[in-house]
């Protein structure tokens, strides 16, 4: 019977809250794999969605972060292999969506029964004129957008793209880049609006994140911003980010 | 005893992935953890303000004894909450907000609902569990009126709709 703080030390070791929180199982059409479109190679969204795979094997989940050729090359992305807390770096050895999704799939579909699994997958802008190819990518997806891209073509591009192929995709979307939470709150409901308005899309907020200087530090050495600056306000910002998209993972996969 | 444990343990499965439909995500930090007097703690997990999250969960009726015993773990754990930190320093729950009760139950008597509403200073949110359906699976409710408890975690009639902007932050964390 555990007394003493020694007796109850086990229960933070990593694997333990995902051992305690699994209760998902796979039998939903929904796969905790989310496709990330980049509108180009962005260093400072390589950055955040390595970042978040990390952060969500921090809060217990078996986390990757999958990446055509193309992408591996730009630089902050990860090495490929096991980085940080389990967090699983994949580069995939070819730039068809086909393939990555392939690879995706098979990666999600690998967990054990208990497993709270996240897979990202980052999907360049180019791939989503195939994206019939992809459609194991298009089912979950999350734009990564700036305020000030919040109109921009890029986005649209990505948005009618997903929502032309995919009628039932759940398309999430997370703001970033902001100095304030009216900031990034108004940015979602303008982009909310007129996806509603001109695609009859309904967009699913996946919160903010902070684009500060333990980013730049992240991307400078290579060290996560969970482990680096855990207090920082862009720490919070992932943890709340992640957790909402294990959550919604969780459910998926559960109903 | 074996077979009270395995209910409650069967209990806990289900009732875990439910626990988002409270209004909150939480991390959940530690199952089954003895507290106080030997009570049991069904969770300890951490709000995503850091806040730290007590949360027992009953098979039958919510009563006094539940709201008592809540109440204690909870002290249990805050005064841990430091020592935990020491020795984790990334762990995720923090000494500030003060922790919040979770109590979860079939249904909870009228008298313990106002208790709950009464404790002063307390961070209490009540929800009761049921089957859906019949293939076993369990649904999260809470129980209204909460007064105080409403600040804490939005109850459904706050909650926002699909497509409306969700974070945990607050305006505080970008003071810094």
């Amino acid at each position: 019977m555990p007394r003493e703080l020694g007796d109850v030390l086990h229960f933070f070791a990593p694997e333990l809250t995902g051992n305690v929180a699994a209760s998902a199982d796979r039998r939903g059409e929904v796969l905790p794999l989310i496709g990330v479109p980049f509108a180009n190679a962005d260093p400072v969204c390589g950055a955040l969605l390595w970042n978040l795979a990390v952060e969500a094997a921090r809060q217990g989940a078996r986390a990757a972060l999958l990446a055509p050729r193309s992408l591996c090359a730009t630089p902050a992305w990860p090495l490929p292999g096991r980085g940080p807390l389990g967090a699983l770096a994949i580069r995939v050895d070819a730039d068809e969506p086909g393939e990555l999704a392939r690879r995706a799939e098979e990666w999600v579909r690998a967990a054990a029964p208990r497993d709270r699994g996240l897979a990202l997958a980052a999907l360049p802008a180019a791939c989503l004129s195939k994206a019939a190819d992809a459609e194991a990518l298009l089912r979950w997806t999350l734009l990564l957008v700036r305020p000030h891209e919040a109109e921009a073509r890029d986005t649209w591009t990505a948005l009618e793209a997903i929502a032309t192929h995919s009628r039932d995709a759940r398309i999430g979307v997370t703001v970033f880049g902001v100095r304030s939470i009216a900031e990034a709150r108004d940015c979602f409901d303008r982009l909310a609006a007129a996806a509603e308005q001109r695609l009859g899309c309904t967009l699913v907020s996946y919160g903010l994140l902070v684009d500060d200087v333990h980013l730049s530090r992240s991307i400078v050495t290579g060290r996560p911003i969970a482990l680096a600056s855990a207090h920082a306000t862009s720490a919070r910002a992932l943890a709340d980010v992640a957790a909402m998209l294990l959550g919604d993972a969780h459910g998926a996969v559960d109903d | 005893m074996t077979e009270a444990n395995d209910e409650q343990r069967a209990l806990r499965r289900s009732i875990a992935p439910r626990l988002g439909q409270l209004g909150t995500p939480l991390e959940l930090i530690a199952e089954d953890v003895l507290g106080e007097e030997d009570g049991v703690i069904d969770w300890v997990a951490a709000a995503p303000d850091g806040r730290a999250c007590v949360v027992l969960v009953a098979k039958r009726s919510g009563d006094a004894a539940l709201l008592q015993a809540g109440l204690v773990q909870r002290a249990w754990v805050e005064a841990r909450i430091p020592d935990w930190r020491k020795l984790a320093p990334t762990l995720a729950v923090r000494e500030e907000p003060p922790a919040q009760l979770v109590l979860i139950a079939r249904e909870f008597e009228r008298a313990t609902r106002i208790a709950a509403r009464e404790a002063a200073g307390a961070a209490i949110v009540l929800a009761r569990w049921r089957l859906a359906g019949t293939s076993g699976e369990i649904d999260l409710e809470r129980v209204e009126p909460e007064s105080r408890v409403a600040r804490c975690l939005p109850g459904p009639a706050q909650r926002r709709p699909a497509s409306a902007f969700r974070t945990g932050l607050c305006d505080a964390d970008f003071l810094n």
